[in-house]
């Protein structure tokens, strides 16, 4: 008995970094959004008030639905793209590993750079792509991508999806490489055609690749900040307003800590309960598959 | 079902050529064994017959079909694999179907067809099950099912029990000869274990570094082997071979003396013209030494290996590399002792060192 409790002795370690680094500001976090701390002076203890503000009015449910929408279109668009890019580059083995790194270059790149680059492209008058429509006679589809309430989320969306295709196509080609090559082989000896060996083979035994691709593209969308920031900050008119820019517009426009933290501690809930479910449900499928 | 006939079959990988002009006919209903060492281009030859690898040249054909350039799946051919490749997400039954399945035939015909083939492979209490909760024994028969279920003109089998241990490898055999009996198909098995080519095979076809050495019966191979290359390689413990030199020609005989053997002279029949001084290589097998062989022999023993029934006796020497082997039946001397043994001279045979063929 005494050997197996020594064990944790060796786990305190990573368990003072997590304590340090991530419960103990979670903890402040918590405690804060209670509070209506400005960031000078004194924080006031305001009970539940941030939390009833946030659930009693229909902007911030709006908000929440936005960055689930936003979700929802970025991590099916990600993981559609990526098994396709993924498939014909398994397929395709003399180009694979140039193509792969060309594919994840955008995931390289800082936020900041990509933000800009797009907010070029995307400008109304002179911008890159409604220039290039325009030069190729199509000139009737230009529109004001990051200016019409409509089109905005769908052009931010839209370059979220370019900068992480590479990424989610990497780890799908991982997937693909833990596929043993008889099982394809096989599959062309009985008659499967390469989609039938994709959908009937490989797509099953992709699970687990699936599983962290879709877990970690969640993650990391419900908690975007950066390219609606750089992009649109929110605008127009609040179309691309997620619960991330509204957190950071209250921290640093507002400087309302308090009620900023609370709408963290939200997100975080949100954050935990999609990852928690989506993850349930993935495995159980991967064991059944 | 099928014959096969391979026409100057060639295969190149860029600048490298690892089959070079193989012409081979395998009969219908035949069990034909590749064997030889790792790297013979057996298992290459046997995908590119399976459509796995492309034939880069010659003519290859499967009954009437000229199928040198045809997709794996039209064919005719369905293939074992050693992995077993089984599909890990599907079911025994599953797995069994899938073939049928994509190529669009009915749901009554494929029950039958995959209940039937569960029965000849015993697989019926299993067939809901996914193969990782199944032994490497069953899982080899699901990969004998899947390709049974398609009644393919020829099987292909590469190296199926070399993941098996050895009482399962021992029944497996048997139980694949059993099935190429019932099925009476056209098989093709590649190995490298001598013992599954000898025990399976109607036909042996001999390979070393992309060309065929020889093909026969397996004891064909075995008496009367065309080279050194397929008299070394077939027979476990492997044939003995001795340095000699031709010191008088007779009528259809020579006498050969032996210098690793204390100088003896074995008496050797041979149909063609030798000539006096000509250096031979002689081989012998371990159990044609014998001590009422009519040569006698003094041997040290180094080694004593006692198998039971048979034993053998290692014997080394300073001038070569590698130890006589001589086969005992009850006889046990201790180690560090001489042995006194005979050889039966009517089994010897000649080759030429400079050819390693045969002298006949």
């Amino acid at each position: 008995m005494r050997r197996r409790n020594s064990l944790y002795i060796f786990t305190i370690p990573a368990l003072l970094v997590l304590a340090l680094f991530f419960i103990h500001p979670v903890l402040l976090t918590l405690d804060m959004s209670f509070t209506s701390y400005k960031g000078i002076g004194e924080a006031k203890d305001v009970g539940w008030r941030n939390y009833d503000r946030i659930f009693s009015r229909e902007r911030y449910y709006s908000e929440i639905w936005l960055t689930l929408w936003y979700t929802v279109i970025v991590v099916t668009a990600l993981t559609i793209l990526g098994l396709f890019f993924a498939a014909m580059l398994h397929r395709l083995p003399l180009i694979r590993n140039f193509a792969r790194a060309a594919l994840y270059t955008p995931a390289m790149m800082s936020f900041v750079v990509v933000g800009y680059v797009w907010q070029f492209l995307y400008s109304p008058l002179n911008g890159g792509i409604n220039v290039a429509l325009r030069d190729l006679g199509l000139g009737a589809l230009e529109q004001n991508w990051l200016g019409d309430p409509a089109l905005a989320i769908y052009s931010v969306a839209f370059t979220q999806i370019w900068m992480f295709t590479g990424f989610t196509c990497a780890i799908f080609l991982a997937g693909f490489a833990g596929i043993p090559e008889e099982i394809n082989e096989a599959g062309r000896l009985e008659g499967a055609n390469s989609w039938q060996r994709f959908r009937y083979l490989e797509l099953p035994l992709l699970g687990p690749a699936i599983t962290v691709s879709v877990t970690l593209t969640t993650i990391g969308t419900l908690r975007t900040f950066e390219l609606p920031f750089i992009l649109t900050k929110g605008g127009p008119d609040g179309a691309t307003r997620l619960l991330s820019i509204e957190i950071i517009d209250n921290l640093f426009g507002q400087y309302k800590f308090g009620f900023a933290s609370a709408l963290s501690i939200i997100m975080l809930i949100i954050v935990l309960t999609v990852a928690f479910v989506q993850n349930k449900i993935l495995r159980d499928r991967e064991d059944v598959s | 079902m099928a014959e096969l006939s391979m026409n100057k079959v060639v295969k190149r990988y860029g600048a490298t050529q690892v089959v070079h002009g193989v012409d081979l006919d395998i009969k219908d209903g035949e069990f034909c064994v590749f064997v030889g060492p790792s790297g013979c281009g057996k298992s290459t030859l046997l995908r590119m017959i399976a459509g796995l690898e492309e034939t880069s040249e010659g003519r290859m054909t499967i009954g009437p079909k000229d199928v040198t350039h045809f997709d794996p799946a039209e064919r005719g051919v369905a293939m074992v694999f050693q992995t077993y490749a089984l599909y890990p997400h599907m079911t025994v039954r599953e797995n069994m179907s899938f073939g049928l399945k994509i190529s669009g035939e009915d749901k009554t015909v494929i029950k039958e067809k995959v209940d039937k083939a569960g029965q000849i492979l015993k697989l019926a209490d299993y067939m809901d099950r996914k193969p990782k909760a199944l032994s490497g024994g069953q899982r080899q028969r699901v990969a004998i099912g899947r390709a049974i279920v398609r009644q393919p003109d020829v099987f292909l089998f590469d190296e199926p029990l070399s993941n098996l241990d050895a009482e399962l490898r021992v029944e497996m055999r048997v139980e694949i000869a059993r099935l190429h009996k019932q099925l009476g198909a056209t098989m093709i098995y590649v190995t490298h274990d001598q013992v599954e080519a000898m025990t399976m095979a109607d036909k042996i076809v001999v390979l070393r570094a992309g060309r065929i050495e020889q093909v026969g019966a397996p004891v064909e191979l075995y008496e009367n082997p065309d080279n050194l290359f397929v008299a070394g390689f077939i027979g476990s413990p492997r044939m003995n071979f001795f340095d000699g030199e031709v010191i008088e020609l007779g009528f259809h005989q020579v006498m050969v003396t032996v210098p690793r053997l204390g100088n003896v002279v074995v008496p050797v029949a041979v149909q063609s013209e030798l000539r006096l001084g000509q250096p031979v290589t002689l081989g012998l097998r371990p159990e044609h030494f014998d001590p009422k062989g009519d040569v006698k022999v003094t041997l040290p023993i180094d080694v004593h290996e006692n198998l039971g029934g048979v034993s053998y006796v290692y014997s080394n020497s300073d001038e070569a590399d590698l130890p006589i082997i001589v086969e005992l039946r009850g006889q046990r001397p201790p180690v560090g002792s001489d042995l006194e043994i005979g050889l039966n001279p009517e089994f010897a045979l000649l080759f030429d060192p400079q050819s390693e063929e045969r002298i006949r």
